[in-house]
């Protein structure tokens, strides 16, 4: 690579980084004062954006309101504002997302979409049953099956919009002397009237952004009002307890990740970079281009950094305590290894793989969140020794990136099976060595993680191996993987049989890293334990054996063909 | 290697080779899957007596380390190309042989400290069955004690298992995996037997019903709701201050009642009362109502079986003694009479005696502000030994270590009204296995990195 062109590409890096910073740091736009609030919520203070969002996923199962009449999309933070504010302005509206049929065949309630109202839903005959229902069961101890787990949610609904209403749920008032902050239904009575402050604003703003006749500066002033009420509620609130306070101070970092989704960002980069070396790779042109390609990848690359950064401030911790997080962390791990590689040996095939493979893992950490949290929640108390949560678990998560990259890779190779393999003999040579190296790399690694997660399982538990469900699926990859790599030690398995269990080998990692948490939901390791997305797991692992299984059927008709001597 | 006679040969050939190696593998694999469906299904204790600890593991494991060595040994005379080869596999059997010292002459137990309390005693999964006699209600002495597995060996009506006392025997003729107890109080003509009471607590908040018995005779029984306490027993010399009722029975229908306030030593109120009967206790407005009042109660128990363990559920066995049948829940102790003596018969959990007592001297907890996770606990322990004490701070993940034990932050137990700890749960293990572990660990990683390196440079299997 020429200077001229390092030069080139820096700039254009710099510029696109600095183009999407400045469009998000635009936040401090008026009216906007009331998300930086710092609310005491779930073991830690958080801003009021990040807590509104949260709600309102959980409540609603999205982020943002789309009202059903048509018009515009109302932001979390104003949909629980008004809700707290004037509770009755929701009480018909359908809020509360229901998915289960047996609940709302239950509740009497007509099931035509998912989204439903509180009167429909907490005023139905059958709910008290639902509720008692749900006691029973937690009474007998037993786990909670999916179809109770749907009822837990509707109680956390109904709980949520209750004491939101009554205002018992938003904690912003720390006093001294007191872990807990007080919520706005316990404000002392000096600092009351600065609350109300803030809700008449709120409401004269609102009530200005419908009205049509409403000037920009009249707007404009309402909302620089509702700001200042905030800010003077604010300096209370400090003043109370200027020792808690402190915890608020990364409340704009936070609000800035919340609109700034770094991983969106990086996941479009890749895809980008992805799309052009599908091109390079398909042409075969290996020189062309390739200077795009490692700008996208570079800054996606550096996105994807800046929002685990961003994490690891806002958590105080290593972001790899749930599946989301290892979700995101095993993405930026098949883009390094994929990088690396691609560097060493030049195919683009592999860096093709990685793109394609860090965007969708990527994509399902962005699209899923009902099963994926990506809310930043306080650690157990046995992870808190962070040194050794960080090598034990990134180790092991690495690992898997690595197989990740393998099944990438096994399904590129698979394609070209499918197409003509003899036409394709360069290309699928190629990716079996990717899917060799790649396996190399994850055995490298996991073989060692397990050791350090036995080392501290000695350490903290008292046991180096107990045959806990999660260490010892993480074993049942290593066993499947060395099967394998010796297999092809000793030519039982040539380039189809590699590139095949590249892909399906990766069923034992789903397993280990997906399932054991989702389908086993047993164990020590029972952080991070979550319920959900089943079905599509089990469809996309049945459909890539399916795959496997055609492309080895047309690999076994053409190969008489090639091998037998005449 | 090569053998001079040719059946040999080929018998250290396929010993050696990967068509004996990749099956041992799979299997292995396969085996350890099945056991984390049922662990699952069922609980680790389960995973480990139907899976990890069966013959078929085992054998997997022997053909493994058979394997590992002739593969080893095949290769001599070593070189050093041989050597990461060798690393990783005799770390592997090392691994192996380190986890079978730890479970044959390893003691993993448990150990419940009470709060300013003590404990000597590490319990661990193996059960026993001990039978004591007495002849004249005074002293008692071993008459059987014998280590019991009726998770493998279950018991049945036509396959009992027999306690043997010589004079008398008591036969094992059931025995629920799983069993959730269903208390029910009976009245007895025992003489030992305590008393027992049904009461309500309400005032407009609040309105609970709850039953306490004595265990035995003069023996007070407890209820803590947090700001106050219900008591089934005489009134103590010196009691704390708190807000507290003792009832005292009396006769066959009424008790006397005494109200303490936490601002008091005094007593708040005297008096007498029967079935239907009304206190105001003056906290809270809060009012005690009696329901129901046997003077001699005794507390049995009879079992509901399930299919898999919770955690209300633990393992029962049915006993029959001459013409009598009752559930024991494990760690319980029952009472059987014969003609002329009386036997203690104790279904428990083996508890070791670890030669030291650990006193819990504090037990702090910090929480999650404003919610009730814990964020780190630690408890402040004392280990006393003859007259030497050694004090020392155990918390999550920093364990102390005490004559070969190594004692380790496990849990802790919390009053289920006001959220205080009341004891703090250790576990507690001796793991002669754990050097030879570790050893192995290090030889394994050390091998892995080296042939990972060689592989690179030699770029061979591509």
């Amino acid at each position: 690579m020429n200077l001229s062109r390092g030069i080139k590409s820096l700039s254009i890096f710099f510029i696109f980084m600095f183009s999407m910073v400045t469009s998000s740091v635009s936040m401090a736009k008026a009216g906007d004062a009331i998300r930086y609030l710092p609310v005491q919520d779930a073991g830690r203070v958080k801003p009021f954006d990040t807590f509104a969002k949260e709600t309102l996923q959980l409540v609603y199962g999205k982020q943002t309101y789309k009202p059903q009449e048509g018009g515009k999309s109302v932001e979390a933070h104003w949909v629980v504002l008004t809700w707290m504010l004037s509770p009755e302005s929701w009480v018909g509206r359908p809020l509360f997302e229901v998915k289960n049929k047996d609940i709302l065949q239950k509740l009497g309630v007509e099931s035509a979409s998912s989204l439903y109202s509180g009167q429909d839903l907490f005023k139905a005959a059958g709910f008290p049953n639902l509720m008692q229902e749900l006691a029973n069961k937690r009474e007998s101890k037993e786990k909670l099956t999916p179809y109770f787990q749907a009822i837990q949610r509707l109680e956390n609904q109904f709980l949520i919009f209750q004491e939101m209403a009554a205002g018992n749920l938003l904690h912003v008032y720390p006093q001294a002397g007191q872990e807990a902050w007080l919520a706005v239904s316990k404000i002392p009575k000096d600092a009351q009237p600065a609350f109300f402050e803030i809700s008449k604003n709120i409401a004269t703003y609102l009530g200005m952004t419908t009205d049509a006749n409403a000037t920009a500066a009249q707007l404009k002033e309402t909302a620089l009002k509702l700001d200042d009420s905030v800010h003077q509620f604010e300096s209370l609130a400090r003043s109370s307890d200027p020792e808690a306070y402190k915890q608020a101070n990364s409340v704009g970092v936070e609000v800035f990740y919340n609109d700034f989704h770094p991983f969106r960002w990086a996941y479009i980069c890749y895809l980008l970079a992805a799309l052009i070396l599908l091109f390079i790779w398909i042409r075969s042109q290996q020189q062309a281009l390739m200077w795009p390609v490692w700008i996208f990848v570079a800054v996606g690359f550096a996105l994807h950094i800046t929002g685990f950064a961003m994490r690891v401030y806002l958590a105080e911790r290593p972001p790899v305590t749930n599946m989301y997080e290892t979700v995101i962390w095993a993405s930026f791990g098949v883009m390094l290894f994929s990088i690396i590689l691609e560097l060493v040996y030049k195919f683009r095939v592999f860096l093709l793989a990685g793109c394609l493979m860090g965007t969708v893992s990527l994509i399902i950490a962005d699209f899923a969140p009902a099963v994926l949290d990506p809310s930043l929640q306080p650690l157990e108390a046995v992870l808190r020794s962070n040194y050794w949560l960080i090598i034990h678990v990134m180790t092991i998560t690495i690992s898997y990136a690595a197989f990740l990259l393998a099944f990438g890779l096994g399904d590129l190779g698979l394609v070209y099976f499918v197409i003509d393999e003899h036409k394709h003999h360069d290309k699928i040579q190629k990716i079996t060595t990717g899917v060799y190296r790649s396996m190399q790399i994850g055995v490298a690694f996991l073989a060692p993680g397990i050791i350090l997660g036995g080392v501290w399982a000695d350490y903290s538990w008292g046991r180096f191996w107990g045959w806990d469900p999660k260490e010892t699926w993480a074993l049942i990859v290593l066993l499947g993987y060395i099967v394998v790599l010796h297999s092809r030690l000793i030519g039982w398995l040539k380039n189809f049989g590699m590139i095949a269990s590249g892909v399906i080998t990766f069923s034992l990692v789903i397993m280990a890293w997906y399932g054991v948490n989702f389908v086993l939901g047993a164990g020590l390791h029972s952080y991070g334990f979550g319920a959900g997305g089943v079905e599509y797991v089990s469809v996309v692992i049945g459909l890539h054996i399916l795959f496997c299984a055609y492309a080895y059927i047309i690999h076994s008709n053409r190969k008489p063909i090639d091998k037998k001597p005449t | 290697m090569v053998f001079k006679n040719k059946h040999l040969n080929k018998f250290w050939r396929f010993s050696s080779s990967f068509q004996l190696g990749i099956p041992i593998l799979a299997t292995i694999a396969i085996l350890t899957a099945w056991g984390t469906i049922v662990e699952s299904q069922y609980d680790a204790l389960a995973a480990k007596k139907i899976v990890y600890g069966s013959w078929m593991m085992w054998t997997a494991m022997c053909l493994l380390i058979y394997n590992l060595t002739i593969v080893v040994v095949d290769r001599w005379p070593w070189k050093l190309r041989h050597y990461p080869f060798i690393l990783v596999h005799a770390g592997i059997i090392t691994l192996i042989v380190g986890g079978y010292i730890t479970g044959k002459y390893g003691i993993d137990g448990q150990m419940v400290v009470p709060v300013g309390g003590k404990n000597g005693l590490a319990t661990i999964s193996n059960t026993d069955i001990a039978v004591y006699a007495t002849f004249d209600g005074d002293r008692y002495s071993k008459m059987y004690d014998r280590e019991v597995d009726f998770f493998d060996h279950p018991p049945s009506v036509e396959k009992p298992f027999i306690v043997d006392m010589g004079v008398d025997q008591i036969k094992i003729i059931d025995y629920a995996k799983y069993a959730v107890l269903d208390n029910k109080i009976r009245k007895t003509t025992d003489a030992g037997a305590g008393a027992s009471i049904r009461f309500q607590l309400m005032n407009a908040n609040v309105k609970q019903v709850e039953q306490i018995t004595q265990p035995k005779k003069d023996r007070t029984a407890s209820f803590n709701f947090g700001p106050a306490r219900v008591n089934l027993g005489p009134v103590p010399a010196e009691r704390p201050l708190t807000n507290e009722i003792f009832l005292t029975p009396m006769d066959d229908e009424k008790v006397t009642y005494t109200v303490f306030h936490k601002d008091q030593a005094k007593a708040f109120k005297q008096g007498q009362m029967k079935l239907g009967d009304v206190v105001l206790t003056g906290w809270m407005g809060l009012e005690l109502r009696l329901l129901d009042y046997l003077p001699k109660a005794s507390e049995e128990y009879e079992v509901i079986r399930r299919e898999s363990p919770t955690d209300l559920t633990t393992s029962a066995i049915l006993i029959q003694h001459r013409d009598m049948q009752r559930w024991v829940a494990l760690n319980d102790i029952v009472k059987l009479f014969a003609d002329s003596s009386a036997f203690l018969m104790s279904y428990q959990n083996r508890r070791i005696p670890v030669g030291f007592d650990l006193k819990l001297d504090r037990f702090d907890i910090q929480r999650y502000q404003g919610t009730s996770k814990a964020k780190e606990y630690a408890s402040q322990v004392t280990v006393v030994k003859n007259d030497q004490n050694i004090s020392g701070l155990i918390s999550m993940n920093e364990p102390m270590k005490y004559q070969g034990y190594t004692i380790y932050q496990a849990s802790f137990q919390e009053d289920p009204n006001t959220r205080e700890p009341i004891a703090s749960i250790f576990s507690i293990n001796q793991d002669p296995g754990r050097v030879t572990k570790y050893i192995g660990s290090l030889i394994l990683s050390l091998g892995i990195v080296w042939l990972f390196y060689q592989r690179r440079k030699k770029a061979t299997a591509i």
